[in-house]
């Protein structure tokens, strides 16, 4: 029972990873219609740049977690002029494939020219790896506790933005149809850039608690990454923003439980096999579609 | 023949045979991403029946298409009314899924894989052979009544359902004739490299194959053609330095042309150019030809 729940705990930690990756790929599907497989790299490009700034300031975070979003937002919104006019014609299938061109360039550029392609691994006072709780097997890091909470309270701020706001209502308004959105005024254009600057801030946040989590980075974790949360947003539904929340953590337990209980590296067979079965029986995904 | 140029041929074949089956879904609008699934299944029988079941190598290369072809068909049962981009990731699925199982079954290698698979015996006409035929199998679907069923669902799916072709037959026979193509690519590679191991086969082939085909032309089976030979050897001619960016100017060429050139570098309108030449060229070269020979028979 101790082990159930320590790897619970684990699920929930790395699930709530993916629920925020997972919003921050639904805002731009929703907003852009662009399929964006290389916002992952993005993620990681920020957890290098936060890497970087720690090591040049002797390990400060309060250095280190603005630059991760500042680049992983400008990179983000440089991405926007590429995909334009491939999401006015809704080619979704060419704007994948128009990401993994970004994501081959992303990932070339971690592998060769960030630390040599090696991995880094970041310093404990941000891995947080070390147990704040201990009750007899179930260990609760400090870093699992950041990482939840700390997606709860970045996913409820999205949330207001989106609900409770101007902006958000815009969003929300061309996310429905972008042709009526138009028409009553909303600047498509200028809201779709800052939907890929709003998603790069979730991005740079993400990259500090996939960091937290994870304690290292290299340049294949985008390609890792970026499969698993697109399966995710499949398995929820396209841009269903409360059912990608939801398979997030979903996800996250189910591979915690894999990975503890079944022998072999099953984990990765086992979020596909889901997304497999789910989509041969309901394509639409397990909460429906909103795009 | 040099062992470069031997490998260079064989994986340009190898290539050319992703590529086509990438673009013969594509055709009815799916973004069909299971070769690398359907590719492992057939290096995999392959390298089984001839390492331990000592089967010919002919043997292994004529069952090849039809292992890879029933692997995709058990998918393409759930996958055929799928739409597109969740056919994408769906088809992606099945890489891991397979190479998942693979690792964890110990008579064909586990995570070791299978070694020793003996070379083609006459690699050139073995080579030359596949690739033909599989070229007139593209070609022929391409022009019959099947491909232009596959072209109006690109298109518009409910115009197509209009006019009577059953779309989730075509998408599935589609799915099916990829599965063929990339276990006969699949039983190459394993002849070519002498190994397959479950890490070989990953999301990193397909990013080989993208380019080449939404680069080369993802509406033609020609581009494809064209260019896997160019992209694949180009890196084996030019100096190190300069390959080492190769992924970023793919990456930038891929991004380029989808932008301004969405068809890819070999258009439709090109290729249907081209033939028109071929055919006033081969017209007016027949006329001379003729008249030359009344010419000299009246004197």
């Amino acid at each position: 029972m101790e082990a159930l729940i320590a790897q619970l705990v684990n699920g929930l930690a790395i699930g709530s990873l993916y629920a925020l990756l997972v919003t921050g790929f639904n805002l731009l599907l929703l907003v852009s219609a662009v399929v964006p497989y290389a916002y992952t790299h993005i993620v990681v490009i920020g957890m290098y740049t936060a890497w970087f700034v720690l090591q040049l300031t002797g390990g400060s975070l309060v250095w280190a977690v603005p630059s991760a979003v500042v680049v992983t937002t400008v990179v983000s919104m440089l991405t926007e002029p590429l995909f334009r006019p491939l999401a006015k014609k809704g080619a979704i299938n060419q704007t994948f494939v128009m990401s993994i061109g970004i994501a081959m360039i992303l990932t070339h550029v971690m592998a060769r020219h960030l630390h040599h392609g090696i991995p880094v691994a970041f310093p404990e006072n941000v891995s947080g790896r070390m147990a704040a709780f201990q009750f007899g097997v179930i260990a609760v890091s400090r870093g699992q506790i950041f990482v939840f909470f700390g997606t709860v309270v970045a996913v409820a701020a999205f949330m207001f933005l989106l609900y409770h706001t101007m902006i958000g209502k815009s969003f929300r308004a061309i996310a429905q149809s972008p042709f009526v959105a138009k028409l009553i005024g909303i600047p498509t254009v200028k809201m779709g850039i800052m939907s890929y600057g709003i998603a790069g801030v979730l991005g740079g946040v993400s990259a500090v608690f996939v960091a937290m989590a994870l304690g290292t980075a290299y340049p294949a974790l985008g390609d890792a990454l970026g499969l698993k949360v697109i399966a995710t947003v499949l398995f929820a539904g396209l841009g269903n923003l409360n059912g990608g929340l939801a398979c997030g953590l979903i996800l996250g337990i189910a591979e915690s439980l894999t990975t503890g209980y079944l022998p072999g590296m099953w984990s990765n067979a086992l979020a596909f096999g889901m997304i497999m079965v789910t989509v041969m029986f309901r394509p639409q995904g397990l909460f429906g579609t909103r795009i | 023949m040099s062992l470069p140029l031997l490998n260079y041929l064989s994986f340009s074949v190898v290539f050319i045979l992703l590529g086509w089956a990438l673009y013969l879904p594509y055709r009815c609008g799916q973004l069909y991403l299971a070769l690398v699934y359907s590719m492992t299944a057939g290096a995999y029988f392959a390298a089984y029946g001839t390492t331990a079941l000592h089967w010919p190598i002919a043997l292994a290369i004529v069952g090849s298409p039809f292992v890879g072809a029933f692997f995709a068909f058990l998918p393409a049962l759930g996958l055929r009314r799928a739409p597109g981009f969740t056919t994408a990731i769906a088809s992606l699925a099945l890489i891991f899924i397979l190479v998942t199982i693979i690792r964890n079954l110990k008579f064909i290698g586990g995570s070791q894989g299978i070694f020793a698979i003996p070379p083609l015996d006459y690699p050139l006409i073995t080579l030359a052979a596949v690739l033909f035929i599989a070229g007139t199998l593209v070609y022929r679907i391409d022009h019959s009544r099947l491909g232009r069923a596959a072209e109006l669902l690109s298109y518009s799916p409910q115009e197509a359902e209009c006019f009577g072709p059953n779309l989730a037959a075509v998408s599935m026979l589609m799915q099916v004739f990829s599965g063929a193509l990339s276990g006969t690519a699949g039983a190459l590679y394993a002849f070519t490299v002498g190994s397959v191991f479950p890490d070989a086969f990953g999301f990193s082939t397909l990013l080989v194959v993208f380019p080449i085909v939404f680069i080369g032309g993802n509406l033609t089976m020609w581009g494809t053609a064209v260019l896997a030979p160019i992209l694949w050897g180009i890196p084996l001619v030019l100096p190190e330095a300069i390959v080492d960016w190769k992924d970023v100017v793919y990456g930038a060429i891929l991004i380029c042309v989808l932008i301004v050139m969405p068809e890819g570098v070999i258009s439709k309108g090109l290729v249907r150019g081209a033939g028109t030449w071929a055919r006033s060229f081969g017209l007016r070269a027949l006329w001379a030809f003729r008249t030359r020979k009344e010419h000299a028979s009246a004197k």
